[in-house]
């Protein structure tokens, strides 16, 4: 069976962490990060690799140009992508489509900006009041 | 500086597989493959199988641990599982339940 040798405290060359991970709440899944399945949190989370499965967070999401999201429900705060993203997002705060931003889904949130260079396809749900003029409301 | 933080509040359930360092301070239900080191700080859940390089376990998991290198349980770390690895620390303080396999 077990051969348990335990080095009680043993050096602590090792145990220092690498990166300053007391930023708090603040997550990054890195670009060699592939994730399928579900992933929820309060804080704010930085997607840099690949991920396939919901992402619902409370906080800010940034997708970054290299990171590639495939989802059916994409919810946070803001939303900042400039990579891949195959699914709806669904903001409670500001999307916003940087310019290497390759989007295929619905968008919905308070704001909604596209720069020049990102490739969009699919609707757009901005909750704002129309001018009387323009007919008022949907 | 590449590596992977997955934060306090974030759970992750489903698979994840990281070719860097992974620093887990959340929950991770379902498995996690990293190729190098993993760092569970205290306060992490983690209810999966794991495997990477070196480890420093400070949180809890249930689960198996297999890592190419050395595992270190750290003081208040918790885990439930077997663990196969070339070399293992268990720090006084650190509850263990579990067989170790050290592929002698």
């Amino acid at each position: 069976m077990a051969a348990l040798m335990a080095h009680a405290k043993a050096s602590h060359r090792h145990v220092a962490p690498r990166t300053s991970s007391r930023s708090g709440d603040a997550a990054v899944l890195g670009a060699s990060v592939r994730i399928r399945g579900r992933i929820s949190g309060d804080g704010d989370l930085s997607i840099l690799g690949s991920v396939e499965g919901d992402v619902v967070v409370r906080g800010d999401l940034n997708i970054g140009e290299a990171a590639k999201v495939e989802s059916e429900i994409l919810e946070a705060h803001a939303v900042t992508i400039a990579g891949e993203v195959i699914g709806d997002v669904n903001a409670s705060g500001a999307v916003r489509l940087g310019p290497t931003a390759r989007v295929r889904g619905d968008l919905k949130g308070t704001e909604i900006s596209i720069d020049e260079g990102a490739q969009f396809s699919g609707r757009l749900e901005a909750d704002f009041e129309l001018p009387a003029s323009l007919g008022g409301k949907r | 500086m590449a590596s992977t933080v997955i934060g306090a509040n974030i759970t992750i359930e489903g698979e994840v597989i990281a070719d860097e360092d992974v620093i887990v301070q959340g929950t991770i239900r379902g498995k996690l493959v990293a190729k190098d080191g993993v760092t569970v700080e205290a306060g992490a859940v983690i209810e999966a199988d794991v495997s990477g390089g070196p480890m420093t376990v400070a949180g809890q998991i249930t689960g198996n641990v297999t890592s190419t290198d050395r595992v270190e349980l750290q003081s208040g770390a918790r885990v439930v599982g077997n663990v196969k690895a070339a070399r293992i620390t268990i720090a006084d303080g650190a509850h263990f339940k579990g067989n170790v396999d050290m592929d002698v």
